[in-house]
């Protein structure tokens, strides 16, 4: 176990930078999830730290040591891979011992640990099955396994639920989770799905074309986004963005209609703002936000409507059963916060709250 | 393991083997058409270009090359349009297809040595299998002799052709089977008749397949050595000799090796014009797979 | 899934296709016409292997008097027999050429193949150009140069030369497949064994050589064959009979019994054994192969 320093790490490709330059500090133990769109170099990070790609500045310390020259097998750490990497035609229990017969393991040793790992992810029936003839679940759990029996200090995961269907991600998810605790061994876990960040991660690293955007604890994201990246990177369905100014009072949009909020008297009136309120937060209201109606999308227990504001698109989680047809307008307003972001710097200027309004 | 060296390292003792006794003797080859060197005893004087000045005039050279020239043009068509005619008839019919694969497939595994002695053996006069065949057919007007300084040329191609066809005949089902059904059915329900599919879809998506089956019949055209020297020894009066086989005579059976390596060079340069396009198909593929 | 889809496609088929009523008379006469016409193709394709067949279980005078096409009168397998003790020397020489040549081109070629599909390097592509470009090399190139080189390292009349030689031509062939297919396997099969610990021999050796089975033997047959049915190297490198390989002996075969076609034939019989039974045994592999590289024939 140990934690892993990345300091002012830069990579390039020929001349495209595709990482420039971040600090991430990952605790002893930590779950910390690096997430982002693709192409936001989430992965080619991870891949650093693995010591697949070379790192064209900075340092990589696992442990505190730094391990920039070091060869991937002498760095410690153990790869789950996206589409598993099993080696076909080996069977699942040489699959997993493979890095120990490597590294000239008795064969006790080898069969005591890969028995231990298999009873942790219930592989004990598969031991003698060759990959082909498991199923998307098991194979994961095997790729798991491969990195469990080699008891590293690091894991790393890159997007190792993508390829699983949407219910076998959901209880993967826990699975992963609840064996990160009781090893207590610290991860880093590439993922683009937010949910899977939030569901899962003690920290959040979000990235976006090679820069962080915000590292802190899922619910720090999702209370206090720090930039208009974050707010709609996080959250799903994803936060309203609405163009607006300060005025006397409170907010007011393009298309006219004011919300009055508290909190916003520290700014002068005029300032371009843009306003971010999360879809769960609305309530209907007999006057406020006037929202047309494009469908609505009943899920049983909330109905989603998807509408605009003026012109700008907006999506409202409802606890009420709504009916609204395409044209009609609903009136709403957030019974929560509503995050104020700075249109030109794109940052995060403070939080205000819906004002009763008389 | 350095980095950098650990590919080559990997491709060592392939270059290695190649370089030494391929590529050098590629080099050499050129050197040596530009002496008179007999033999393998002594090395021969620089000559400049007088081996080729030589070839320009030696009839038996020019006999070849316009035999060549024969082979190329009957082996653009006849083997590529009759695999064409079975990959088509296979893949349509599905009748029997693995028995009938296998039948058109064997010459495949034949060497071109068993080829020539087997198709000796047809050509014969009178007791042959071709003869007996046309006489118990009642076609005996038909006869002629086969391995005659007329016809051998001829005889030889539809022997090597029998090969040829078995070769594109499974590049060509093999781009048959590459084509998605989909795509016919979708033209089916867009109205197509079925000659218009053929001409309109099929026969376009299957210019992978003809580049294949075009580049190995002008290859296969060109060289054809072996056929003609286990068939009729370029045979009678010289009638049927090709330009790979003028090569190997020389060289072999003269000891003109310097005269024989200037044939060997025109060879290969015929060689290379022909392959340029399947090279240049390649080298796209490649780029567009690995940027 | 070929067989589900044409199910699926040949059960609304009669309905849906109904067409014209020209075309619907068509229809069974052109699938009857083109069944016949491609047996007819079949059997013209297939008279030179009958006919040969034919003619090696036979005695001549049965065969100038009853026609090449006859049936036997009476069946002489000993002609088969005397044949394949005269060629024994001869197939005993093909064999020691073959296997030796077959496993070292495949040793080779998957190395090289291994580097230029899975590792990054400057001068790859061009390298895997210039591998494609070789494999058209004529053999008319290196024939003198090979002949004087092997004279001069005192290796004319050896098994090895030919060894050499055989692994030397079928380099560009046999790199340009495992290439072709070591880029179907996932790159990560690599990273993995690296993060295991594995050194760059230990990934190729331990994963790559053995998932590559599948190519392995498209590979092994067509080598097998195309080595096997060599004949110039054979003429050119060798001078007694102990080190010619069997497409020579069939020729010095045909040379001793001149008209006697009933012993060429059986010859010519025992010396296609080989290929043949590894053609018809393994003919899966050998199409997949052809079509995986698609250069040869």
């Amino acid at each position: 176990m140990a934690h892993v320093t990345i300091n002012q790490v830069i990579k390039n490709y020929g001349a495209v930078r595709a990482i420039k330059g971040i600090d991430v500090g990952i605790e002893d133990g930590e779950f910390v999830a690096l997430v982002g769109p693709s192409g936001c170099g989430k992965t080619t990070l991870l891949r650093m730290i693995a010591g697949l790609e070379d790192i064209t500045g900075g340092t990589i310390e696992i442990g505190g040591k730094v391990v920039n020259g070091l060869q991937p097998k002498a760095r410690d750490i153990a790869m789950v891979f996206q589409n598993y990497a099993l080696y076909p035609h080996m069977k699942v229990a040489d699959n997993m011992s493979f890095s120990m017969q490597l590294a000239g393991a008795s064969k006790e040793e080898i069969r005591v640990k890969v028995q231990d790992a298999a009873r942790i992810l219930n592989l004990e029936p598969y031991l003698d099955r060759y990959p082909r003839e498991l199923s998307g679940g098991q194979r994961q759990r095997v790729a798991m396994g491969r990195a469990i029996v080699r008891n590293p200090k690091v894991f790393l995961f890159d997007e190792p639920l993508s390829n699983l269907d949407a219910k076998l991600r959901v209880s993967m998810r826990a699975e992963i989770k609840s064996l990160h605790q009781r090893l207590g061994t610290t991860a880093v876990y590439v993922t683009h799905d937010q949910i899977e960040a939030m569901t899962m991660a003690d920290k959040i690293v979000v990235m976006s074309e090679g820069r962080i955007e915000q590292v802190g604890t899922p619910l720090d994201l999702y209370d206090e986004p720090a930039n208009l990246f974050v707010a709609a990177f996080i959250g799903s369905p994803s936060m309203n963005l609405l163009e607006g100014e300060v005025c006397a009072g409170g907010v007011r949009f393009a298309d006219g209609t004011m919300l009055h909020l508290s909190g916003t008297e520290g700014f002068e009136t005029g300032r371009p703002v843009i306003a971010g309120i999360r879809p769960d937060t609305f309530e209907l209201a007999e006057r406020g936000l006037a929202v047309q109606v494009n469908v609505t999308e009943p899920t049983g227990a909330e109905t989603q409507v998807v509408g605009q504001i003026g012109d700008t698109p907006v999506t409202c989680l409802m606890r009420e059963r709504i009916s609204g047809r395409y044209g009609d307008v609903l009136h709403v307003l957030p019974h929560g916060p509503v995050h104020l972001f700075d249109p030109g710097t794109r940052l995060r200027l403070g939080t205000a709250r819906a004002a009763l309004v008389n | 393991m350095n980095a950098r060296l650990t590919p080559w390292l990997f491709l060592m003792p392939a270059i290695l083997i190649y370089g030494i006794f391929g590529a050098y003797p590629i080099f050499q080859t050129f050197a040596i058409s530009l002496t008179n060197q007999v033999g393998v005893a002594e090395p021969g004087t620089f000559i400049g270009l007088q081996n080729y000045v030589t070839l320009i005039e030696d009839e038996y050279f020019l006999n070849s090359l316009k035999n060549t020239g024969i082979w190329v043009i009957a082996f653009l068509i006849v083997p590529n349009s009759l695999a064409i005619t079975i990959a088509l008839l296979v893949k349509q019919t599905f009748w029997g297809a693995g028995l009938i694969k296998t039948v058109f497939f064997l010459p495949l595994a034949l060497s071109f040595a068993i080829v020539g002695v087997v198709w000796g053996w047809i050509y014969e006069p009178d007791v042959g299998l071709l003869d007996q065949l046309l006489i118990g057919l009642g076609l005996d007007g038909l006869i002629v002799e086969w391995l005659g300084p007329e016809a051998a040329t001829y005889s030889v191609i539809a022997a090597a052709a029998w090969r040829q066809t078995a070769f594109a005949t499974v590049v060509f089902l093999a781009g048959l089977s590459a084509i998605p059904q989909e795509l016919i059915e979708a033209a089916k329900v867009d109205g197509g008749t079925r000659r218009q599919i053929f001409f309109r879809i099929t026969l376009p998506l299957l210019k992978p397949a003809s580049t294949i089956a075009v580049s190995s019949a002008l290859i296969h055209a060109l060289l054809a050595t072996e056929i003609v020297l286990t068939m009729t020894e370029g045979g009678p009066f010289g009638t049927s000799e090709v330009v790979g086989y003028r090569m190997y005579m020389e060289t072999f059976w003269n000891y003109k090796f310097g005269y024989g390596a200037a044939i060997g060079v025109i060879v290969t340069l015929m060689t290379a014009t022909m392959v340029v396009p399947y090279v240049r198909r390649m080298a796209k593929a490649q780029e567009r797979d690995w940027s | 899934m070929t067989d589900m889809t044409t199910q699926i496609q040949s059960l609304p088929q009669d309905g849906l296709n109904r067409g014209s009523l020209r075309e619907r008379l068509e229809e069974p006469f052109m699938r009857g016409g083109q069944i016949g016409l491609l047996l007819l193709l079949a059997l013209v394709f297939f008279l030179p292997v009958l006919g040969t067949l034919l003619t090696a279980v036979r005695t001549i005078p049965d065969i100038t008097q009853n026609g090449a096409w006859a049936l036997p009168s009476s069946y002489e397998w000993g002609n088969l027999s005397h044949a394949f003790v005269e060629m024994l020397p001869y197939l005993r020489a093909s064999v020691i050429i073959t296997l030796p040549s077959v496993a070292g081109t495949l040793m080779v070629s998957m190395m090289a193949g291994y580097a230029l599909s899975r590792m990054r390097f400057q001068g790859r592509i061009w390298m895997f150009l210039v591998i494609v470009s070789l494999s058209f090399v004529p053999i008319h190139t290196q024939l003198i140069p090979v002949f004087r080189l092997m004279s001069d390292l005192g290796l004319h009349d050896t098994f090895l030369a030919q060894i050499i030689v055989h692994i030397m031509r079928q380099i560009p062939f046999a790199v340009l497949i495992m290439t072709n297919f070591f880029n179907t396997v996932p790159g990560e099969l690599r990273e993995a064994g690296r993060i295991d610990g594995a050194s760059e021999w230990t990934i190729f050796r331990r994963i790559y050589v053995p998932v590559a089975r599948p190519a392995l033997s498209a590979l092994i047959v067509l080598e097998f064959t195309w080595i096997w049915n060599d004949l110039l190297w054979g003429l050119v490198l060798t001078q007694g009979s102990g080190k010619k390989p069997v497409t020579v002996g069939i020729l010095s075969f045909e040379g001793e019994y001149e008209i006697a076609w009933n012993m060429v034939a059986s010859g010519a019989v025992v010396a296609a054994i080989p290929t043949l039974v590894v053609f018809l045994a393994f003919q899966k592999h050998f199409i997949r192969g052809m079509t995986m590289g698609s250069v040869k024939g």
